[in-house]
């Protein structure tokens, strides 16, 4: 005779009425129709769907409401086909798997902060729902014989409870180890992710629309689909993940794009070998920051770049040339649905010794960021990428590896003394907001840089965040000096010193 | 600056890899300098090229970890591939013809236990094709080598090439389809 296992769940199962009971294993039969994975895979997802449904029935959820949130039908197509697709890098991407380090990549970190603290069970379900409509998440990096690309991987993929350094690299080498982390701490859930992937835009995408699936299932709201939440119940349209570099329009001006510049002045500090060394989140209330950019005559972006430069020169030493990288969102200049890669950069440029008092500042960024952040300017950027990757195409890898690694070792970031990424507003559904407190951003890890920011807007919270790459402490201070003499009231968090 | 801690504390690792890693490449060039000098001041044979050969095999054999795609057949290939290149160096200097016959062997060695790991665990294995058709390759045109006179003819290059045929054969004839889409993926330019 057959030994049954007899689960928790079971034993609550059979202490509910008929109808019940027959609801519950009409959905672990349903359940079973939607997967064709390995023995281990099938038991680990069949297992989130029992200890999410009894989380849901020990916490006074009705069995009929929570069958219905956790619905088989929500995983799609995903678990039981065959796994065909694939993505090449886009052409924005393509350098970021040529220059991996040991213990270093290029990564991405965006949180959302709930009003509770995470159910780590109701995440995983949320995240085997949502995988499906981001397909380009659900991949691996594999090695081509000219270019790296992303192949398609069934499988679950499982959220970590947080810890590890910020940022930390992935071992994208291991078999089956997605190019991204779905972790969580406390109440806040973070995406991490090597930028082969995808950009900011691609990455709020993803976050919003998980963490919209797990407010649905933890507290049955109704939360509809908008521009960042995505429809999970629809299959993600291929524009999403199409490479749209080739939107780049033809330019004779005549004028030059390249990425090579002179070495930037950097900031004080040597770099710890651990690194990010600190993250440090400066919390303001996004309508005082509004209001006073606006009373000042410029954009929220302005104002902080501003206060990010001033910050920038009290924190250095010397009187060599200063370089802002200001990361631009191409899709506002584009019709693209794009969610991979689809961002250029712009530079500020100014002489440390010739940075003007603030009021003249903000009308120096304005004006060069006119210059610089135009269209135009951006454009013969996209452009002079997509030239680059088509020159190289027939290049072995093994040919590109060395030289990529060269090139950018020894220039890198080392053109730039510090970053402002800025995400702008991002908007959660009003069925949502209730829930959410706040986000944020973490650049990763620099190779020159002592500091990289951010900044992300969110339920009127403002999160202006300093990735540190040394245990000197004078860009932070001076960034909350020069806020709190514009009267703005800032609340501090972030981690402790690592490696200390 | 006083802030509220939001982030788990982190138990301090020790980057013993990283270590090991800049330790041994600190040995290997002691090595590098003081066998080279040895070398010229004796004179004889440049034996001093086995030695840097044979660091060159440790060090892609125990120490490298490949960055991406980390596989057994990735890993198993370079090492048998460097082994081979090993012995062609010894041979160079010292002359002797073996790897005439040794390198054909451990080819054929290597192809027949790739193959049995690409067609026992095929769904799991198909992205690893790589490794598998560099040997295929490198069996065919040492058969055509063979055949046109520039190499000896000899039993370990015919049962390499013969070998390295049959898996191209059936690889082709059983997997066509999806072999076909993984080609498409590895050999992508754009």
């Amino acid at each position: 005779m057959k030994k049954t296992k007899i689960t928790e769940l079971s034993k609550y199962v059979s202490t509910l009425s008929p109808s019940d009971q027959v609801v519950i294993r009409q959905l672990f039969l349903d359940l079973k129709s939607k997967i064709c994975m390995s023995k281990a895979q099938t038991h680990l997802l069949v297992g989130d769907f029992e200890v999410g449904l009894m989380y849901l029935l020990k916490n006074g959820v009705g069995p009929k409401d929570a069958v219905t949130r956790l619905s088989a039908d929500k995983l799609g197509t995903f678990y039981k086909d065959e796994m065909t697709v694939w993505y090449p890098a886009d052409d924005g991407a393509k350098i970021y798997p040529l220059t991996i380090k040991r213990n270093w990549m290029q990564m991405f970190h965006l949180s959302m902060y709930l009003n509770d603290d995470i159910e780590p069970c109701i995440l995983q379900l949320a995240m085997d729902f949502t995988i499906k409509r981001f397909p380009f998440f659900a991949t691996t990096v594999k090695k081509g014989f000219f270019w790296h690309y992303l192949d398609g991987t069934k499988q679950r993929y499982p959220v970590l409870k947080e810890d590890t350094i910020p940022c930390s690299s992935i071992n994208v080498s291991a078999y089956g180890t997605p190019p991204f982390r779905i972790m969580y701490y406390k109440n806040r859930v973070s995406l991490e992710g090597f930028h082969v992937v995808t950009d900011g835009t691609g990455a709020t995408a993803f976050l919003m629309t998980l963490m919209a699936e797990y407010i649905r299932i933890k507290h049955g709201a109704d939360i509809p689909c908008t521009e960042h939440v995505r429809d999970i119940s629809q299959p993600a349209p291929e524009e999403e993940a199409r490479d749209d570099f080739h939107l780049a329009e033809k330019d004779d001006s005549g004028a030059k794009a390249g990425f090579s510049d002179k070495s930037a002045l950097q900031l004080r500090g040597k770099m710890s070998h651990i690194r990010p060394h600190q993250v440090i989140h400066f919390e303001l209330e996004a309508d005082k920051v509004h209001a006073l950019a606006k009373s000042l005559g410029a954009t929220v972006n302005t104002l902080m770049l501003a206060l990010l430069i001033l910050a920038s020169k009290e924190s250095s030493d010397g009187d060599g040339r200063m370089h802002f990288q200001v990361p631009v969102n191409m899709r506002k200049f584009y019709n693209t649905a794009t969610l991979r890669n689809f961002s250029m950069f712009c530079v500020l440029r100014f002489k440390r010794s010739e940075i003007p008092e603030f009021g003249e500042l903000l009308k120096s960024i304005t004006s060069q960021l006119a210059e610089v952040g135009s269209r135009e300017a951006l454009n013969r950027t996209l452009l002079h990428t997509k030239r680059l990757v088509h020159s190289l195409r027939y290049i072995p890898l093994y040919l590109k590896w060395p030289i990529a690694k060269l090139i950018f070792g020894s220039i890198g970031d080392r053109v730039f003394s510090n970053t402002l990424s800025n995400l702008g507003v991002l908007k959660v559904p009003a069925q949502m907001a209730p829930y959410v407190q706040k986000m944020d951003a973490v650049l990763g890890a620099t190779i020159a840089n002592r500091v990289t920011c951010t900044m992300v807007t969110c339920n009127n919270v403002a999160t202006f965040t300093v990735t540190k790459m040394t245990d000197d402490d004078s860009f932070e201070n001076a960034m909350l000096r020069l806020l709190e003499q514009k009267g703005l009231t800032v609340k501090l968090n972030g981690s402790e010193k690592y490696g200390n | 600056m006083e802030i509220d801690i939001t982030y788990p504390k982190i138990p301090h690792r020790r980057l013993v890899y990283l270590m090991l890693r800049k330790i041994i490449l600190a040995c290997y060039a002691v090595a590098f300098v003081a066998c080279g000098i040895v070398n010229l001041c004796v004179g004889g044979y440049p034996w001093s090229l086995i030695v840097f050969a044979g660091q060159w095999l440790f060090w892609i054999s125990v120490i490298e970890r490949p960055l991406v795609e980390f596989t057994f057949m990735s890993k198993f290939s370079a090492i048998l591939i460097n082994v081979c290149i090993f012995l062609v160096i010894i041979d160079l200097i010292f002359g002797k013809g073996f790897t005439r016959v040794v390198v054909p062997i451990i080819c054929f060695s290597m192809l027949i236990v790739q193959s049995l790991v690409f067609f026992i665990g095929f769904k799991r294995q198909k992205g690893n094709i790589m490794p598998l058709f560099l040997v295929i390759t490198i069996g065919l045109i040492a058969l055509a080598l063979a055949l046109i006179g520039i190499i000896e003819m000899n039993w370990p290059t015919i049962v390499f090439g013969a070998i390295a045929f049959v898996v191209l054969i059936t690889c082709l004839s059983l997997f066509f389809k999806p072999l076909r889409r993984e080609l498409a993926k590895k050999f992508h330019v754009n």
